[in-house]
């Protein structure tokens, strides 16, 4: 899998890029049904007109809508780039606003702020409370608060990382799908 | 060649021309909309591939252009050779 390097900022807004894709697949649906008219048109001038000159034009007019149908093609090939980013991202949230320079940063943090509980709770463990049982029984209780904490802190952690690693993944794919489009160059031709 | 169907032909293409011109004008933009909610690293490749699309559908739309131009042409020559030949058959009649 090819694995770029992610950019800095990311925005994607999920819901508005939905809509937007559905209204492209019914603008596509026309497209597709009008240039099948034309060519529908075009290839019918056979059956009125005959010559020469009739059937180069014919020839001409077959090469011409396979370009036509190969940028169509193209165009769906973009389409089904939108339809994966959506369905691969759905799971995360509607709208994914992420800086990833910040990323290695946000899980220092954590991993810090961890640590720090961890040095407390050592701190507790080291205490002595022989003479005072009351105060024993809350720095305890305390101590567990503390270690629950860091708990659900290394699970959400986990669990950021985890959609933070997803949305790495989905984005290197849409890079792979682009870089895999080549869209034909056609060159037009010199009339008479 | 029947001039008549020929023109009718003709009409029907600058038609489904014009609503093909009107269907990649709507693609433009709906790109543009995507492009304005998806900013990531990949939104430049992404508009390069849909300004390469724009581009060679300017191209498309000319060669629609000039197949018209030239089915107009032929019609043209033909009613004037059509024209010529009576008028030659009427001289000598």
């Amino acid at each position: 899998m090819y694995l770029g390097k992610l950019g800095d900022k990311m925005e994607i807004q999920l819901d508005k890029i939905e809509t937007e894709n559905n209204k492209l697949k019914k603008i596509l649906d026309d497209f597709q049904t009008n240039y099948l008219n034309i060519y529908n048109e075009l290839e019918s001038i056979s059956f009125i007109w005959q010559g020469n000159e009739s059937n180069e034009f014919n020839q001409k007019i077959s090469v011409d809508k396979v370009k036509l149908e190969n940028t169509y093609g193209e165009l769906k090939e973009i389409d089904n780039i939108y339809n994966y980013l959506i369905n691969e991202n759905q799971g995360i949230g509607k709208n994914i606003f992420f800086d990833f320079n910040k990323k290695s940063k946000i899980e220092d943090l954590f991993n810090q702020i961890a640590t720090s509980i961890a040095d407390i709770v050592d701190y507790y463990d080291i205490l002595d409370t022989s003479f005072c049982p009351v105060e024993a029984s809350i720095i305890n209780s305390e101590k567990q608060k503390l270690e629950l904490i860091e708990k659900d802190l290394m699970n959400i952690k986990k669990d950021l990382k985890n959609t933070l690693d997803k949305i790495e993944k989905n984005e290197n794919m849409v890079s792979e799908k682009t870089s895999s489009i080549d869209i034909e160059i056609i060159k037009e031709e010199q009339g008479e | 060649m029947d001039i008549e169907k020929m023109n009718m032909t003709i009409e029907k293409i600058k038609t489904y021309k014009a609503m093909i011109d009107v269907n990649f004008d709507e693609i433009k933009n709906t790109f543009k909309n995507i492009n304005y909610y998806y900013k990531t690293s990949n939104s430049d490749s992404l508009n390069d591939l849909q300004e390469q699309l724009t581009n060679k559908f300017r191209t498309i739309q000319n060669i629609h252009e000039n197949d018209l131009d030239y089915l107009i042409k032929k019609i043209e020559t033909y009613k004037e050779t059509s024209h010529k030949v009576t008028q030659i058959f009427k001289d000598i009649n």
